[in-house]
């Protein structure tokens, strides 16, 4: 169903940029999409190009990026984004969009509603910038 | 030697139809089922039987509650923003979301804001938008949580500082709180269907399409009233009274917005959409007759 969907919106299928060019590239864990849809993107920036859409609950292999021979390794690039494989698709998703656990998806708790509403791929692309443009906050005891 | 043989035979038909006759042999010869309905009973097979058709019928109604389920309408907690996302999903064209923008930091500065005035585990998600026609809203969402519009343009031609951009949302936070979009967009019929289960029956999509106009209606023409403006601006007026630096920066942000609303062709619809600016900074000057709606 929608869980399955993968939308090909870019030209390329992997990310060549120079956050992981020439770097050692080992995945580590596999964590989950969390939010209705969102986008793997070509570079890690919220207004980069979409290499794929993607549903909530969708598996993301995510890698650790170590220069070579350095001992430093990190999951995170900029502070927010993950370099991930979703599918033959090698891009960024911000880390803030993943969870290591299946998350509780709309999409399977309300399928029939879910299905009936009405959205189109476009809807579903949108659904997935919007996510993207989102600033984001919350206010704590300090 | 005949006449014995003959006789014998006859002898033994007449006795044979005196056997089948005789209703004591009869009685032996027919099922007793009462006997084997004791014997199903003493060997425990009769609760068997019914214990193994309730199994039966809890999974026929467990698997008939999976497939109601399926047609579950998600409740309070999740309806609204799933609803004002469609909104924006299905209006981005108009509303002009989606472009590149710079951050501007506003997420700290809202955080600080509701800090500083004791609103904790206040979520919210900003989305700047790129026109004149919305210059800022708060649509419905979860309990504590707040989706928050925000005009670019706006913001610019009135060159607001942050602090006067987290007021602008906080005023926008308050109407959320008292839920005065959220009472214009639940009609009745809307407020039905939330929660509810269509399993069986068609898709209430009317109801939704509706909801989505008023939506349209409440961003684009109706706003808010006098009283829900009242409410609000002495609201805010006793949340940053106790610091007067803040204080004088909401004013300060009325002034501009006044000024903007009365001299600018592009935001005339403001003063519509939220009366009035003119109205609240009289409503906020202490200890005059204007000073009450």
């Amino acid at each position: 169903m929608l869980k399955i969907l993968l939308l090909l919106i870019g030209t390329s299928v992997f990310a060549q940029d120079e956050f992981v060019t020439g770097k050692d590239i080992k995945l580590v864990k596999v964590s989950y999409f969390k939010l209705l849809f969102g986008h793997v993107h070509r570079n890690p920036s919220r207004y980069s190009n979409s290499m794929s859409t993607l549903s909530c609950g969708h598996p993301v292999k995510v890698f650790e990026i170590s220069s070579k021979g350095s001992k430093e390794k990190t999951t995170l690039i900029n502070g927010e984004w993950n370099y991930v494989q979703v599918g033959p698709y090698k891009g960024y998703m911000m880390s803030s969009h993943l969870t290591d656990k299946r998350p509780t998806c709309m999409q399977d708790q309300y399928p029939r509603f879910f299905d009936s509403v009405g959205l189109e791929l476009t809807d579903m692309y949108y659904w997935g910038k919007l996510n993207d443009q989102y600033v984001s906050g919350r206010s704590r005891v300090r | 030697m005949k006449w014995m043989i003959a006789l014998l035979l006859l002898s033994q038909i007449v006795l044979a139809e005196e056997v089948k006759k005789d209703p004591l042999v009869e009685k032996h010869e027919t099922l007793d089922f009462q006997a084997i309905k004791d014997v199903i009973k003493n060997d425990m097979l009769e609760s068997e039987v019914v214990k193994q058709k309730k199994q039966v019928a809890t999974v026929v109604k467990a698997n008939k509650r999976k497939i109601e389920e399926k047609y579950n309408i998600p409740g309070e907690d999740e309806f609204w923003s799933f609803l004002s996302q469609m909104w924006l999903v299905k209006n981005a064209q108009i509303i002009k979301w989606d472009f590149q923008k710079p951050d501007y930091g506003l997420d700290t500065s809202l955080e600080d804001l509701l800090e500083k005035l004791g609103y904790f585990e206040v979520r919210f998600n900003i989305l700047v938008v790129n026109t004149p026609d919305i210059t800022h809203f708060a649509l419905p969402t979860e309990p504590n949580r707040y989706l928050l519009l925000l005009s670019l343009p706006f913001i610019r031609t009135l060159d607001l500082t942050k602090v006067e951009i987290s007021l602008l949302l906080l005023e926008d936070i308050l109407r959320a709180k008292a839920g005065f979009f959220m009472n214009y967009v639940a009609t009745a019929k809307l407020r039905s269907i939330i929660g509810s289960n269509f399993y069986g029956k068609a898709f209430p999509k009317e109801v939704m399409t509706e909801a989505l106009k008023k939506y349209d209606e409440m961003v684009f023409d109706k706003g808010f009233s006098f009283n829900q403006q009242f409410e609000i601006t002495k609201q805010m007026d006793k949340l940053v009274k106790s610091d007067l630096v803040t204080w004088n920066a909401y004013y300060q942000m009325l002034i501009k917005i006044d000024n903007l609303s009365k001299s600018n062709p592009l935001y005339l619809k403001y003063s519509k959409i939220y009366p009035s600016p003119e109205m609240q900074l009289n409503w906020l000057k202490p200890n005059t007759k204007q000073n009450e709606f």
